[in-house]
């Protein structure tokens, strides 16, 4: 058969790969800042809801947009989402530390951790990021133990991301080297404090909580970077520095070995409209023409990705109804009638 | 004499060791064609990338830094193995050739414990001479024992 080098074949212009993809577990979506991160989300996972099983929206970013996007206030657990039967939502915030859990959390350990909480929460503050990361681990614990078919991950606009995403194999090395410290100078606390007469700080429950984390975050640093179980959906728009972030993102995951292999360009004028005089808007029209040369960049850039593209409506997409139809978009490249 | 000297010279050995592995080691582990010829590689293309208008021809502008990024990388690893295997050899030599200047001077040492390295010396360094000749016996002798603590000395001073 003769090879015809010049044929090329563009991918399918949208997310229909992620959605018929049963295999998958894990998607983030993320992208620098007011692109439509959530609105994307949210339609995704929409769309999901409509062939899996059970999905849930999380969302890291301290904003908490997902309520806004379902007018719908949601919390630290999954809750359903209303006007559907197996989308469940919840908002976390990472930069919960331990002195905001609930006192019900210390329950069970002794008065020490208690009295000293002020103490401990200076001590995390001192790691920076582990205050972060220990309850990005809870949360993974609680969503691994609720067996969701699918999590969407709604990621916050900064660094953070790429950072918990990077996270996991970090973490792996440094617990590590952690547990096996503590099983070195364990003891040895132990005995000093038995000679100084304060009762047992008992750093196992500490220690032991540490132990736990480890077999969950190496699980979760395997099936990040299992191409089958996650994706990173990249959302942007059709300006320069948007553009530039993304493939600033696009690299960081290859290096961190985490798939991606979709972007959505939102916000875009697809149809320039006419003004009440019958001509066509002329900010808009240039508006398109500067879109335009951003999407031919893309398109030449990441032939091997799906492209999406996604129209800027006329009204704020907010609301059940109205996020249901803009998530038919992801599907169906979009035509004004 | 012979004591004298060896003893000196051993010393000098001793002291000058590290610059001496260093440049042996340069000399060995140089730079290869193939790291030359990526670094090359990458200079060209970061002068492509100064020429490429990021914001009219992203496509190529991306396409361009992804290769430098690929570049970068191989350069690091080359520098990076090449780094290791050189350490790992300077260490070897140098603690090779410290343990046998010590072995020699250890048993130059004791066998010429009694012998003197330098005779004549109660004029010049008298009370010192006593204690100077001290395993000898002989009278303004200076000792091998000393003439190690006095070469050790004098090489650390000139080295710096």
């Amino acid at each position: 058969m003769a090879s015809n080098v010049e044929e090329f074949v563009q991918l399918e212009p949208t997310v229909k790969n992620v959605v018929e993809q049963t295999s998958l577990r894990w998607i983030f979506v993320g992208g620098k800042g007011g692109v439509g991160k959530t609105t994307c989300s949210c339609s995704l996972a929409v769309q999901l809801a409509l062939v899996r099983e059970t999905v849930l929206i999380i969302s890291t970013d301290p904003a908490h947009n997902i309520s806004d996007a379902f007018d719908q206030k949601f919390s630290k657990v999954p809750n359903k989402v209303k006007g559907f039967e197996n989308l469940f939502a919840m908002e976390i915030d990472p930069n919960v530390g331990f002195n905001e859990l609930p006192d019900d959390y210390f329950e069970g350990e002794s008065n020490f951790w208690r009295a000293n909480r002020g103490l401990m929460q200076e001590i995390f503050g001192a790691f920076p990021g582990i205050d972060e990361a220990m309850s990005y681990v809870e949360v993974m614990k609680l969503v691994q133990g609720m067996n969701f078919s699918v999590v969407v991950f709604d990621t916050a606009p900064t660094g953070h991301t790429l950072r918990l995403l990077a996270f996991p194999s970090v973490v792996e090395k440094g617990l590590s080297k952690l547990l096996r410290l503590k099983s070195q100078i364990g003891p040895f606390i132990n005995q000093i404090s038995g000679l100084i007469g304060m009762s047992s700080i008992n750093t196992d429950i500490f220690s032991n909580r540490l132990e736990e984390m480890l077999p969950i975050i190496q699980q979760i640093n395997e099936q990040f970077k299992d191409p089958n179980r996650t994706t990173f959906v990249c959302v942007c728009i059709a300006e320069f520095l948007s553009l530039y972030e993304t493939e600033r993102l696009v690299q960081e995951l290859s290096k961190s070995n985490i798939d991606t292999h979709n972007i959505i360009v939102n916000q875009l004028l697809l149809n320039a409209p006419k003004t009440s005089s019958g001509e066509t808007c002329g900010l808009c029209a240039a508006r398109k023409k500067l879109q335009a040369k951003y999407l031919d960049q893309i398109a030449d850039l990441y032939e091997d990705f799906h492209v999406t593209r996604l129209p800027l409506l006329d009204r704020e997409v907010r609301g059940v109804e109205q996020v249901k139809n803009f998530s038919e978009n992801l599907l169906k490249p979009y035509s004004s009638k | 004499m012979f004591t004298f000297w060896m003893v000196a010279l051993f010393m000098l050995i001793g002291s000058l060791l590290p610059n001496i592995v260093k440049w042996s080691t340069d000399f060995i582990f140089k730079v290869t064609d193939e790291e030359k010829r990526i670094r090359e590689e990458f200079k060209e293309l970061r002068k492509e990338l100064a020429g490429i208008s990021a914001v009219d021809e992203f496509a190529h502008y991306a396409r361009t830094q992804r290769k430098m990024n690929k570049l970068d990388e191989q350069i690091q690893a080359l520098g990076q193995s090449r780094m290791d295997d050189r350490e790992s050899i300077k260490w070897k030599f140098t603690k090779t050739i410290q343990i046998i200047n010590g072995a020699v001077l250890v048993y130059l040492a004791v066998t010429q414990r009694y012998e003197p390295v330098l005779t004549g010396l109660s004029d010049w360094f008298w009370p010192l001479n006593i204690v100077l000749s001290y395993p000898t016996g002989i009278e303004g002798a200076l000792s091998i024992v000393f003439w190690l603590f006095i070469c050790n000395n004098a090489c650390r001073a000139l080295i710096k």
